[in-house]
């Protein structure tokens, strides 16, 4: 089964492609990376209202800046997840962003992909790929053991395949 | 040059008679209790949550802090008993259960180390404005202005011979000659051993309320405290020490001034 969570290859992504090159997987990364951010924004929104009316001054205003900035670290890591893509073509796998792209690999220097799933990741559906020798690992990647099954797909051809088609 | 009150001639006269490396260590050991508080709140938002709790911990049992336990105790009870949050009660409960549900999944999915960040970034909401209150900003406030000025050194009483009293510091002492850093001008003089009749650590009035939150020992110094008299002046049988800096700098480097 091959898996594409897009209908069509994004536009961020589709500006990368070459001419010859073919997006086989184009998957956001599994939006559990939202809960530590998550958590962090309504705790200290919670605490900061509740600490309001017993603070003043430079207290109450340093305890709601502070509540500002993990919002916006909240909303950075959405803007970040809505831009950030993991695309596996025929010739390679790389990650981008709204930056461009931030690792990469040509399929054929890959040798070794491992899965990685902890106890979140089964509960939520997420997974961690392990990468070669380099032991680069992408975490939070949803439809772990599609992908690892596409991605093994793409790097251990059939040999007998051509012959079959013949 | 703090200790020496921006005295180029003291601060030299003080690293010549305490040595280079104790007056280092010296000048960067007080300002380790003083910074701690801070230091902690930083380990906590670089990510490195056991060292931020061991300085959270350092920090509460020896740097200084502007209120008693006790008082300090008294007035969270005092803001709890005054508390009246109105509606914005149920909101701030709604958020904090629904954050308590999240971190349960960061606590099964993302582990601990993850989830006690979280946790931290969430209650530095809470523990910077009592931060402001226990440890105010070092740059900012007079608390540690007294502070940073005491050198490093005990002060004593020093009885001399024509019953004068001097405070101050001892910076070194031989058979022969005694150097003082006077604490009320931040001068440094000698005095000859045979003009001093006795000696008696005291303890300077603002460093002696200086304790931490929850100080180890509970017991307070029976050292009493410091008199800080004018500076000796005048003819008379009033003694001259040497002045080594101020004024009159006499003495170089190697050599007392004859």
């Amino acid at each position: 089964m091959r898996v594409v969570a897009e209908p069509s290859v994004p536009s961020l992504v589709s500006r990368y492609l070459l001419p010859h090159e073919q997006a086989v997987i184009t998957v956001r990364f599994h939006p559990a990376r939202f809960i530590p951010p998550l958590v962090t924004a309504l705790g200290a929104l919670s605490l900061a209202i509740a600490v309001s009316p017993v603070l003043r001054g430079a207290e109450l205003l340093a305890a709601w800046l502070i509540t500002l900035v993990l919002i916006i670290n909240l909303a950075t890591t959405a803007v970040d997840w809505v831009s950030r893509y993991l695309v596996v073509t025929s010739h390679r796998i790389f990650i981008v962003e709204g930056s461009g792209i931030t690792l990469e690999w040509q399929l054929a220097d890959v040798k070794d992909v491992r899965l990685i799933r902890s106890i979140g990741g089964r509960l939520f559906g997420y997974g961690t790929l392990i990468f070669g020798s380099e032991r680069v690992a992408i975490d939070s990647l949803p439809y772990p053991e599609q992908l690892y099954l596409e991605i093994l797909g793409l790097l251990y051809t059939d040999p007998d395949a051509h012959l079959e088609a013949e | 040059m703090i200790v020496s009150d921006y005295n180029a001639n003291t601060a030299l006269a003080i690293l010549r008679s305490a040595g280079y490396v104790n007056t280092l260590l010296g000048s960067i050991i007080p300002l380790v209790p003083i910074l701690m508080p801070w230091i902690a709140l930083l380990l906590l938002w670089l990510n490195q949550m056991i060292a931020s709790l061991l300085a959270f911990t350092a920090a509460l049992l020896i740097s200084p802090a502007s209120l008693t336990g006790k008082a300090f105790l008294s007035i969270a009870h005092h803001d709890l008993q005054a508390y009246q949050g109105g509606g914005w009660d149920v909101l701030s409960f709604l958020l904090a259960a629904l954050a308590a549900l999240l971190l349960i999944f960061e606590l099964v999915g993302f582990g601990i180390r993850a989830s006690a960040r979280s946790v931290g970034l969430a209650a530095s909401v809470a523990i910077v404005p009592i931060m402001f209150r226990l440890y105010p900003l070092p740059a900012s406030d007079v608390f540690y202005t007294n502070l940073l000025t005491q050198p490093w050194l005990p002060a004593e009483t020093i009885t001399l011979t024509t019953h004068q009293s001097v405070t101050g510091y001892v910076l070194e002492s031989d058979q022969d000659w005694m150097e003082v850093l006077r604490a009320e001008d931040r001068i440094v003089v000698q005095y000859h051993t045979s003009q001093v009749s006795s000696r008696a650590m005291c303890q300077i009035a603002v460093v002696a309320s200086e304790r931490p939150l929850f100080p180890l020992i509970n017991t307070h110094s029976e050292l009493p405290l410091c008199a800080l008299p004018p500076p000796a002046q005048g003819p008379g049988g009033v003694l001259h020490p040497r002045q080594v800096t101020g004024m009159t700098t006499c003495q170089t480097a190697g050599r007392r001034c004859e």
